[in-house]
């Protein structure tokens, strides 16, 4: 992906956050039609506002949820929302996913975390690969970067 | 699902974890209450008593394994200390948690005696229950209260969508702490 201004970047997370947000409104309404045009209606609607306050944290903080949100889909719905991506924007939900593998190898060879941002990077990894025996190793790993920033980390609201 | 045979146990929970009077009363979303009897959500077992939690167990075997259920959790220190969690995957929401527990970072720190406090299925359950492990942590007193084991918030004060899970949240399990974001 090539970005070429920070317009761009902002422009690019809105468009994906509500690309995504309508799909997954599309299944969510089949669970309960009130809810989920709440859930459609505040995700857009916040989007929107994050995007006009030029508020990239708020942005990022919806771009990062959303994203979880895709990646619990089944296959089927997964795979659906990926040609719709990739049909759009010329990437799926693997390419974000690779990117944070990336980061969390990072912090782990770095041997820490070093704010609340990259805990929680961290903690959502573990949340993906806590079941799955083969990656053992892996959990251990990040358990233990998890527990000593915790302990080091002052309890602040952030 | 709640079904009208598990709503009163609903309603005593909810009794039970309000008498601390936190209900911010104030989301407008409260007034629909009624909704969250409909919805894929229940209470956790272990929270009754034995034979409360039997009931409430034959209820929730009706579920579709196959289905990702998501769940929070409360572990115990001996030192009175709690932590608030969530955990999602297949299985009972029982195992979810029991499988989330076994390799627990706060394992080492003493933190044990898992208790499974809400669960809830599909795209708005999820919501629902990022809502609650927040919620969970302000019932407790939040960030920094001697009580609280847990230094890291479950929603970002900084998450604009942080009011929309807290009312999920509501919604689903009834209100227990007043909404703790900036947005």
């Amino acid at each position: 992906m090539k970005r070429t201004s920070k317009s761009d970047e902002y422009l690019f997370l809105r468009d994906w956050i509500l690309e995504i947000t309508r799909f997954l409104y599309n299944i969510a309404v089949k669970e309960n039609e009130e809810l989920a045009s709440y859930f459609l209606s505040e995700f857009t609607g916040q989007t929107e506002i994050a995007y006009n306050r030029r508020n990239l944290r708020g942005l990022k903080c919806i771009f990062n949820d959303i994203n979880d949100d895709a990646n619990d889909l089944d296959e089927i719905n997964k795979n659906s929302l990926n040609e719709i991506l990739n049909g759009k924007f010329g990437f799926g939900l693997e390419y974000f996913n690779g990117k944070t593998l990336s980061k969390i190898k990072s912090i782990t060879k770095r041997g820490r975390i070093e704010n609340v941002d990259e805990y929680r990077l961290v903690s959502e990894r573990v949340e993906r690969i806590y079941a799955d025996d083969k990656k053992k190793e892996e959990l251990d790993a990040l358990n233990s970067l998890l527990a000593d920033f915790e302990s080091k980390h002052k309890p602040i609201n952030d | 699902m709640i079904t009208g045979a598990f709503s009163f146990l609903f309603n005593e929970r909810l009794h039970r974890v309000q008498d601390k009077g936190d209900s911010d009363g104030a989301d407008p979303w409260v007034a629909a209450g009624t909704v969250a009897l409909s919805l894929s959500a229940a209470d956790g077992p272990l929270l009754f008593g034995d034979a409360i939690g039997s009931v409430v167990l034959a209820g929730a075997a009706v579920y579709d394994l196959t289905q990702r259920v998501y769940v929070t959790y409360i572990l115990h220190h001996p030192n009175g200390q709690v932590y608030l969690g969530r955990a999602s995957g297949f299985g009972t929401p029982y195992q979810v948690m029991m499988r989330r527990y076994s390799g627990h970072e706060r394992r080492k720190d003493g933190f044990a005696n898992p208790t499974l406090d809400r669960y809830a299925h599909g795209q708005l359950g999820r919501h629902a229950i990022r809502g609650r492990e927040q919620q969970l942590i302000d019932y407790f007193g939040g960030l920094g209260h001697p009580k609280v084991g847990n230094a890291i918030r479950g929603v970002s004060q900084y998450n604009p969508m942080g009011r929309y899970y807290h009312t999920m949240s509501n919604q689903y399990f009834g209100n227990i702490a007043p909404y703790t974001g900036y947005w």
